[in-house]
C-alpha cells in the first residue's frame, strides 16, 4: 500500500473525467486513499488525510482549487469525528459514496445553470474570460432556453482556455468572437455583463481565477458593467489574500535575472519570428490572480445568488459551527 | 363711490405740495427732485409718503385742523373717531391700522433660507426695483407738475382697478429707441419729449400703475426694505437717479421681469442699450469723453445690477467696453468717438457671439454622425442651431433627447422647436434621467452660462447632475460655449454664489401651463390683492349693513382684479371662499409664506466640476476644462 | 387556477370570485402604497383560508403558492403581496419541520444521527448523506396531522399584521441615533409614510432640531411632496422644498439622505415609488453623503432583480407634456418607480435593526424559505 501516490491519483481522476473539477478530484483522491489505507482509529484517519492533503497541495503548482476540496473534506471529517464521535460511520459513508460526490458536483453545476439563466437576457453581449465549466453550462442552458445572446471570449493567455471556450461555444451554436486579452478595455463599453469562473472563492468573497480576471474586474467596475462570478460552492476556500498576487504557493513570479539561460537564449530570437511556445518561455508572471470583492456584483453558486459577504458567511459557518 | 375716489387723489395732489412745503421736509421730495441732498432723505419714506399725504390732505379737508394736530391724528385712536364722519376715510384708516398690526407679524414671516442667506432674494430685488420705480416716477411726476399739469400723485388703493383699465386702453407711443416694449418710459427720455407727450403719457404710461403701487406696496415687501445694507445701496442709486438713461431703465425692467433671458440675449440687449446711451451721451464741460463716459456708464450698470445679477457675458462685455473707452483719443471729437464706439460694440457682438457660434457649430458637428444620439439639458441657442444644422442642412440621422426640469421648462421650447423642424426628439424630465441614460446615448451636449477659470461649469441648475450621471456611465460630456462666457472668477460649490429665482414659481403644480415668467409687477399685484382682500373681509364684518353694501362693491371689483391677475388668489382664511370661487386651481402651498418653518428654494444655477466634462468647444477650438485659464490669459487681453 | 379548483371542489366559485376581485383591485391601483398592499393582502389571505379546503398540509402549501403566483403574475410590481405570502409560507414550513422533528424523535431512534444536523452548512451538501427527511414528509402527507394548520396560518397572519402596523416604532428607535442636532437631511421620497413618521417622531419625542430638504419628484409626486413639506413644517421642522434639479447643487450641504422604499431585494438594491431617487442617491454617493433607507421588514423580498427594466413602471405622457402638436408629437418617458442599486445605499433601517445592503440576503433568508422564492410550480 505504500506505493499509493496521492498526486498521481488526483491527476488520474482529472485526466479520466474531463468534467471533473479540481476540488472534486482532490476529494475523490482522498476517498480513494481512505479506502486503501482503511485507518483503524479516528486519529489515524485524520493524520492520513492531513498528510495526504499537504502532499497534494505541495506537489501541484496551482493548488488553490484543490485546496478548497481538501478543506471541505477535512472539515467534514473533523466535524463528524469530534462533534458526533461516530467516525466509523463517517468513514463508511465516505468510502461507500465516492461516486455520489462526483454526481452531486455535476448536479450543482446544473443547479447553477438553472439559477443563473435569469441573468442572461435577449440581445446581451457577454464577456467571458477563461474556460470554466460552470460558465459554460450556464451559457448552454441559456441557449437551450432560446435566449439570444452573444459572447466575447478573451484569448486568456498564457493558457489556451479562450480558444477552448470559443470552440465550445461555437459548436453549441452560441455566437461568439475571440479577442486578445489586451483588447478588453476597448470593447468593454459594448458589453452588457461579464462572466468569469473561479479557481477558488476567498473568504472575503473575492475570487481567485485565471490571470487577467482582476484587470477585467477593475475595468468592468470603471465602466459600470456588472461582473458576475459563477462558481460551485465547494470552491469556497479559507483564504484571505490582500493583493492580487498575495496567493499561497505562488512564488514571486517575476524574474528579473539576466542569467536565466532559457530566457537568455530566447531574447536574441525575439526579433525574429518565433512561435508561441518560445515566447511562453520568456514570459513570466503569475497564472492566477485574486480579484477583491468590491469588483464583484454577485456570485452565482449552487447555494443561490450570493453577495460576496454571503460567501464569508458560508465559510464562517463551516468553521465555527 | 368711484366719484369720491376719483376726486380724492386729485385733491390730495393739489394739497400735498402746500402741506409739505410748510412743515415736512420728507414730503418735499415728492415735488422737488433736482436737489441731491433732499433726495437722500427719500429712502423708506418714499414708500409711504404719498399715502400719508393723501390721508393728511383728506383729513385736513374734512377737519380743517392744523398740521400739529394732523400728526396726532396719525395715532390710531383718533382715527377711529373720525371714521364715523367720513365713510371713505374710515375705510382707509382701518386699512392703515391693519397694516400696522400686520407689520409686526410680517417682519417675521419674511424668510431667508439659512443656506442662501447671503444671496439676494427675489423679494429683496423686487423691493429694490419698486423703490427705484417710485423714485423715477416721482421725479417725472414733479416735472410734469412744474408744467402745470394735475398729476394723480396718490392713487387710492381701492381705485386700483381704474388704473388697470387705463393702462389697458393705452396706445403705443412711437419712440426713437430700439426697445418697443416699455416705450412710454423711453418717451420720457428727454425733457422735451416729456413735455410734448406728457398729457399723452399720463394716460397710457405703465408708470401709472407703478406709481399707484408705490403707495400700496404690500407690507411684506415694505419689510424687505428694513434691511439696512439694501437701503444704503438703494439710497446711493437714488442719489444718482438722474444720471440713469431711460433705455437702461427700460432694459432693467425687462431683465427683472425675465422678459429677456439667457446670458447671450441679455448681453446683446445690454450692448444695444449702451449704444443708445452712448449716442445720447453729452460730455459735460471740463472733462473728456474717455474719462467721463466710463463713469457715466457705471451708473447705468449699477441700476442694471439691481434687476438681476449681471451675467458673466455682460460683465465681460462691460469690461471690454470700458477698456475701449479708455483707449479713445481725448482729442477726438465726441461725435466721432461716439460713432466709433457704437461701431465697435456692433462688431464685438458680431465677432464674439455670431461668428463664435458659427465656429462652435462647425466644430461640434464633427462629432455627429449618422445614427448618433445626443442628450441635452434645458435650452441652448447654439446647441439648437447645431442640431438643426446637422439634421436639416447636413441631413444626418440624429436622435435628440431633451431633458428638462421644473420650474422653467426651457427644454419644452427647444424640444417643440426641434420637433417642428423634423428632428427625432425625445422629451424627458430630469427625474427620469436614470431611465434615459439606459438608452444608447453617444454624447451629452450642454450649454453654459459661464465657465470659471478653475474649469467649473456654471450653468442652469440640474446640469451638474446630468454631467455626473453621464460621466458615471462613461458617456462623454461636451460643453458648447463662447469664450465670452469665460470668467476670471473661481468658485468651488453651487451654494456660495448663485441666483435665487422666485420661490413662488414652485408653488404651482400644473402640467399644462408652466409658470409664466412673472415680473415684480404681477407678483406685486397678487400680493397686494391678497392683503387687501383679507383686510376687506375683516372690515366687512365690522362695518354695518349700509356701509357694507359699498364695500361689497369694492370687493367685487377686487375679484375682477383677481382674475386679471390671472393667478390664484391665496388666502388661508376659509371665509374667503367667496372671493376664491373663481379659482379652481388652488395649490397646496399657496400659503407657504404664512408657515414659518416652510421654505422654498429655487436656485437658478449650479456648478459642474471639471472632472465630469470631457471637453469644452469654443470658437478657439476644443479644449479640456483645465485649459480655461490658458484661454483667459492668452486671449482676454486682446478682447 | 384550474389546478386549485381540482383540489377543493365545492367552494371554488366563491374562491375564484374573491381572488379575482382582489387582483382587480390591485390592478386598478385601488390599493396604493406597499403598507396598505401588505395589509390588504393579509386580510385577503385570511378570508381565502377560511373558505379554502384542503386535505393535508402539502395541499395547503400548494394552494397558497398558487394564489401567490397568480397575484404576482397579475401585478408583478406589488412586491409586498408576494413578500407577505412567502412569509406565511415560511412560518407554515417551520411548523412542518417542527412536526417532522417531533415525529422522528417519537417514532424512530435509529435515524436520529442522520437528521440531527439537517443543515450544518450548505457547503457540506456535497458530502452529506442522502437526505431521508423527504420520505418523512411524504409520510406526513398521508397521515392526518395533529396540528391544525389553518389555525397556525391564521395566527401567523395575525402576527404579521401586528408586525406591519408597528414597524414605525422599531424603525424610529434605530434611526434616531443616526441624526445629529442641526443636521440637514434630504428626502427624495415624499410619498413615504415611514419617512414622514420617522421625521415627526424624531422632532417630537427626541426634540431634535434638524432641517429637511424635500425634492419635488416632478411630475408624479409633486403634490405629495408639497403636502409632505407642509406637514413637516406644521410640526415645526425647518422644511425646504427644492426642485429636482437643485439636488446636486445642495448635496454638499446635506448630512444624510433618507429614502423610503417600496421593495428591497436580496442583493441590497431597493425599488422606490418615486422617480429621480436613483439620481439623488448617485449624487449622494458622489459626495460621499450617507444614504439611509427606512423600510419595514415586510418590504424585504427574497427575489433577485435580474432585470431592473422589468421592474419599472411607467406612466402616461400627459404629465410630462399634455399639450402637444398632434402632427409633431414628441416621444416622452415617464417612469413612476426607480431602482437604487446597493452600492448607492449605505444602510437599511428596518423594524428589526439596521443592516448593510450586503447583509440583506441574510435577513431575507431568516424570514423566507428558499423553496418559496419561485412560486411557479415547475412540476
Amino acid at each position: 500500500m505504500t506505493d499509493f501516490n496521492i498526486t498521481e491519483t488526483y491527476l488520474k481522476f482529472l485526466k479520466d473525467d474531463s468534467e471533473m473539477t479540481m476540488p472534486i478530484a482532490a476529494i475523490e483522491a482522498l476517498v480513494t486513499l481512505l479506502r486503501l489505507k482503511n485507518p483503524s482509529t479516528a486519529a489515524e484517519m485524520i493524520n492520513t488525510i492531513k498528510s495526504a492533503a499537504d502532499e497534494l497541495t505541495k506537489s501541484i503548482p496551482n493548488s488553490i482549487s484543490l485546496r478548497a476540496g481538501c478543506d471541505v473534506f477535512m472539515r467534514f471529517v473533523l466535524k463528524n469525528t469530534h462533534l458526533y464521535g461516530d467516525w466509523e460511520n463517517c468513514k463508511k459513508h465516505l468510502i461507500e459514496n465516492g461516486q455520489l460526490f462526483i454526481s452531486r458536483a455535476k448536479q450543482s453545476r446544473k443547479k447553477i445553470a438553472k439559477m443563473g439563466v435569469d441573468f442572461i437576457s435577449d440581445d446581451d453581449i457577454i464577456l467571458i474570460h477563461g474556460f470554466s465549466r460552470a460558465v459554460f453550462s450556464l451559457l448552454t442552458e441559456a441557449s437551450k432556453n432560446f435566449v439570444r445572446f452573444r459572447c466575447i471570449v478573451t484569448e486568456s493567455r498564457p493558457t489556451n482556455q479562450g480558444t477552448q471556450m470559443y470552440k465550445a461555444l461555437i459548436s453549441n451554436g452560441i455566437p461568439a468572437t475571440l479577442i486578445v486579452d489586451s483588447a478588453v478595455g476597448s470593447i468593454l463599453h459594448r458589453v452588457n455583463k461579464v462572466f468569469v469562473g473561479a479557481e477558488g472563492v476567498a473568504e472575503s468573497g473575492g475570487v481567485i481565477n485565471l490571470v487577467g480576471t482582476y484587470s477585467i474586474g477593475v475595468l468592468a467596475k470603471n465602466a459600470g458593467k456588472p461582473f458576475y462570478v459563477i462558481s460551485e460552492s465547494h470552491k469556497f476556500v479559507r483564504m484571505f489574500p490582500l493583493s492580487p498576487d498575495d496567493l499561497p504557493g505562488v512564488k514571486d513570479s517575476l524574474d528579473f535575472s539576466l542569467t536565466n539561460n532559457n530566457r537568455h537564449a530566447n531574447v536574441s530570437a525575439l526579433n525574429e519570428g518565433m512561435d508561441d511556445n518560445e515566447q511562453n518561455d520568456i514570459l513570466c508572471g503569475p497564472i492566477v490572480d485574486y480579484t477583491t470583492q468590491e469588483y464583484i456584483t454577485a456570485l452565482i453558486t449552487d447555494l443561490g445568488i450570493l453577495t460576496p459577504s454571503a460567501v464569508s458567511e458560508e465559510l464562517i459557518k463551516m468553521w465555527y459551527d | 363711490m368711484s366719484e369720491i375716489q376719483a376726486k380724492t387723489p386729485q385733491e390730495s395732489k393739489e394739497d400735498a405740495p402746500g402741506t409739505s412745503s410748510t412743515s415736512q421736509p420728507s414730503s418735499d421730495n415728492t415735488t422737488k427732485s433736482d436737489s441731491g441732498k433732499k433726495l437722500s432723505n427719500k429712502e423708506l419714506k418714499e414708500l409711504k409718503k404719498q399715502e400719508k399725504a393723501a390721508k393728511r390732505a383728506a383729513k385736513k379737508q374734512a377737519n380743517g385742523i392744523t398740521i400739529e394736530e394732523q400728526q396726532k391724528i396719525a395715532l390710531l385712536k383718533k382715527e377711529k373717531k373720525q371714521q364715523q364722519r367720513d365713510q371713505q376715510l374710515k375705510q382707509q384708516k382701518k386699512e392703515q391700522e391693519k397694516k400696522n398690526q400686520k407689520n409686526a407679524i410680517k417682519t417675521k414671516a419674511f424668510k431667508k433660507n439659512t443656506l442662501f442667506g447671503h444671496l439676494e432674494t427675489t423679494e429683496e430685488r423686487r423691493a429694490t426695483m419698486l423703490t427705484l420705480t417710485g423714485a423715477f416716477s416721482a421725479s417725472r411726476a414733479s416735472k410734469v407738475t412744474a408744467h402745470g399739469l394735475v398729476v394723480p400723485m396718490v392713487t387710492n388703493p381701492i381705485s386700483n382697478t381704474n388704473v388697470l383699465t387705463t393702462t389697458a386702453l393705452g396706445t403705443p407711443v412711437p419712440t426713437p429707441t430700439v426697445n418697443q416694449n416699455d416705450s412710454s418710459i423711453e418717451t420720457q427720455s428727454t425733457a422735451e419729449l416729456a413735455r410734448s407727450l406728457a398729457a399723452f403719457a399720463l394716460e397710457n404710461d405703465q408708470f401709472q400703475i407703478v406709481q399707484g403701487m408705490s403707495s400700496v406696496i404690500p407690507n411684506s415687501i415694505e419689510n424687505n426694505m428694513k434691511n439696512s445694507l439694501l437701503t444704503t445701496s438703494v439710497k446711493e442709486l437714488l442719489l444718482n437717479k438722474d444720471l440713469v438713461h431711460p433705455a437702461v431703465i427700460s432694459l432693467t425692467y425687462q431683465l427683472s421681469n425675465y422678459k429677456i433671458v439667457g446670458s447671450i440675449p441679455r448681453c446683446i440687449a445690454m450692448l444695444e442699450a449702451f449704444q443708445i446711451v452712448i449716442n445720447d451721451y453729452q460730455t459735460p464741460q471740463g472733462t473728456t469723453l474717455s474719462r467721463n463716459l466710463t463713469n457715466y456708464l457705471s451708473h447705468q450698470i449699477d441700476i442694471l445690477k439691481k434687476a438681476r445679477p449681471l451675467s458673466v457675458t455682460m460683465g465681460n462685455a462691460i469690461r471690454w467696453l470700458k477698456q475701449e473707452i479708455s483707449h479713445i483719443d481725448p482729442n477726438m471729437s465726441d461725435k466721432v468717438a461716439k460713432r466709433e464706439l457704437c461701431d465697435q460694440i456692433a462688431q464685438f457682438a458680431r465677432e464674439k457671439i455670431e461668428l463664435a457660434d458659427q465656429l462652435i457649430l462647425d466644430n461640434a458637428s464633427n462629432h455627429i454622425k449618422d445614427g448618433t444620439t445626443i442628450l441635452t439639458y434645458g435650452s441652448s441657442k447654439v446647441l439648437t442651431e447645431m442640431i438643426i444644422h446637422n439634421v436639416v442642412d447636413l441631413k444626418k440621422d440624429v436622435k435628440v433627447v431633451v431633458v428638462d426640469s421644473r420650474p422653467l421648462f426651457e427644454g419644452r421650447k427647444m424640444a417643440t422647436y426641434l420637433r417642428s423642424r423634423g428632428v427625432d426628439v425625445m422629451y424627458a424630465l430630469i427625474t427620469s434621467l436614470n431611465n434615459v441614460l439606459k438608452m444608447p446615448i453617444d454624447y451629452v451636449f450642454l450649454g453654459a452660462h459661464s465657465i470659471l477659470s478653475n474649469g467649473f461649469l456654471y450653468s442652469r441648475a440640474g446640469t451638474a447632475m446630468i454631467a455626473m450621471s453621464a460621466k458615471r456611465r462613461n458617456i462623454p460630456v461636451l460643453v458648447c460655449c463662447e469664450s465670452l462666457k469665460f470668467s476670471q472668477r473661481v468658485q468651488l460649490d453651487s451654494v456660495t454664489f448663485n441666483e435665487l429665482a422666485d420661490s413662488n414659481d414652485l408653488v404651482n403644480i400644473d402640467y399644462e401651463n408652466p409658470i409664466e415668467k412673472r415680473g415684480s409687477q404681477g407678483a406685486l399685484l397678487k400680493q397686494f390683492i391678497k392683503e387687501r382682500t383679507k383686510e376687506k373681509e375683516k372690515i366687512d364684518l365690522e362695518i354695518n349693513k349700509q356701509k357694507g353694501k359699498q364695500s361689497n362693491s369694492n370687493q367685487s371689483k377686487n375679484n375682477g382684479n383677481n382674475n386679471n391677475g390671472n393667478n390664484s388668489n391665496d388666502s388661508t382664511d376659509q371665509k374667503n371662499g367667496e372671493s376664491n370661487n373663481n379659482n379652481n386651481n388652488k395649490n397646496i402651498l399657496d400659503d407657504w409664506q404664512d408657515i414659518p418653518s416652510l421654505n422654498i428654494v429655487n436656485i437658478l444655477y449650479d456648478l459642474t466640476p471639471p472632472e465630469y466634462i470631457k471637453k469644452i468647444i469654443t470658437e478657439f477650438g476644443a479644449l479640456p476644462p483645465s485649459s480655461v485659464p490658458v484661454i483667459l490669459r492668452e486671449y482676454k487681453g486682446s478682447v | 387556477m384550474s389546478s386549485v379548483s381540482t383540489i377543493h371542489g365545492g367552494s371554488n366559485k366563491d374562491l375564484n370570485t374573491i381572488v379575482n376581485s382582489f387582483i382587480d383591485k390591485l390592478k386598478r391601483r385601488e390599493i396604493e402604497g406597499s403598507y396598505f398592499i401588505a395589509l390588504e393582502t393579509l386580510q385577503f389571505l385570511k378570508r381565502f383560508l377560511s373558505i379554502a379546503r384542503w386535505n393535508n398540509i402539502n395541499e395547503l402549501i400548494t394552494i397558497i403558492r398558487q394564489l401567490g403566483n397568480k397575484i404576482e403574475k397579475a401585478q408583478p410590481t406589488a412586491f409586498a403581496c408576494g413578500n407577505v405570502i412567502r412569509r406565511i409560507l415560511a412560518s407554515l414550513r417551520d411548523e412542518i419541520e417542527e412536526e417532522i422533528r417531533d415525529e422522528i424523535s417519537t417514532t424512530s431512534n435509529v435515524s436520529n444521527s442522520t437528521v440531527a444536523e439537517p443543515m450544518i452548512s450548505s457547503m457540506f451538501n456535497l458530502l452529506q448523506k442522502p437526505e431521508e427527511s423527504k420520505n418523512i414528509l411524504n409520510k406526513l402527507n398521508n397521515t392526518k396531522s395533529k396540528t391544525d394548520f389553518r389555525q397556525i396560518a391564521i395566527q401567523s397572519i395575525k402576527d404579521l399584521i401586528d408586525e406591519i402596523t408597528n414597524i414605525n416604532d422599531g424603525i424610529h428607535q434605530i434611526a434616531i441615533d443616526l441624526i445629529h442636532d442641526h443636521e440637514i437631511l434630504l428626502t427624495p421620497t415624499p410619498e413615504s409614510k415611514t419617512v414622514l413618521k420617522f421625521l415627526i417622531k424624531a422632532r417630537e419625542r427626541n426634540n431634535r432640531k434638524f432641517s429637511v430638504l424635500v425634492t419635488e419628484g416632478y411630475p408624479n409626486n409633486t403634490s405629495k411632496a408639497h403636502e409632505f413639506a407642509k406637514k413637516l413644517a406644521s410640526y415645526n421642522i425647518d422644511t425646504t422644498i427644492i426642485p429636482d434639479s437643485a439636488v446636486f447643487a445642495l448635496m454638499s450641504r446635506v448630512g444624510k439622505v433618507i429614502i423610503g422604499t417600496k421593495g428591497v431585494f436580496i442583493n441590497g438594491g431597493a425599488i422606490l415609488s418615486s422617480s429621480g431617487v436613483s439620481s439623488v442617491c448617485e449624487c449622494a454617493h458622489e459626495f460621499k453623503t450617507p444614504v439611509f433607507a427606512v423600510s419595514g421588514l415586510y418590504k424585504l423580498s427574497p427575489l433577485y432583480p435580474y432585470d431592473v427594466n422589468k421592474l419599472m413602471e411607467y406612466g402616461g405622457s400627459d404629465k410630462i407634456m399634455s399639450k402637444m402638436d398632434p402632427s409633431n408629437r414628441l416621444d416622452t418617458i415617464n417612469p413612476i418607480s426607480d431602482y437604487v442599486p446597493p452600492e448607492n445605499i449605505d444602510i437599511f433601517i428596518t423594524n428589526i435593526g439596521g443592516f448593510a445592503p450586503s447583509f440583506i440576503y441574510r435577513v431575507a433568508w431568516d424570514n423566507y424559505k428558499q423553496i418559496d422564492v419561485n412560486l411557479e410550480d415547475k412540476e
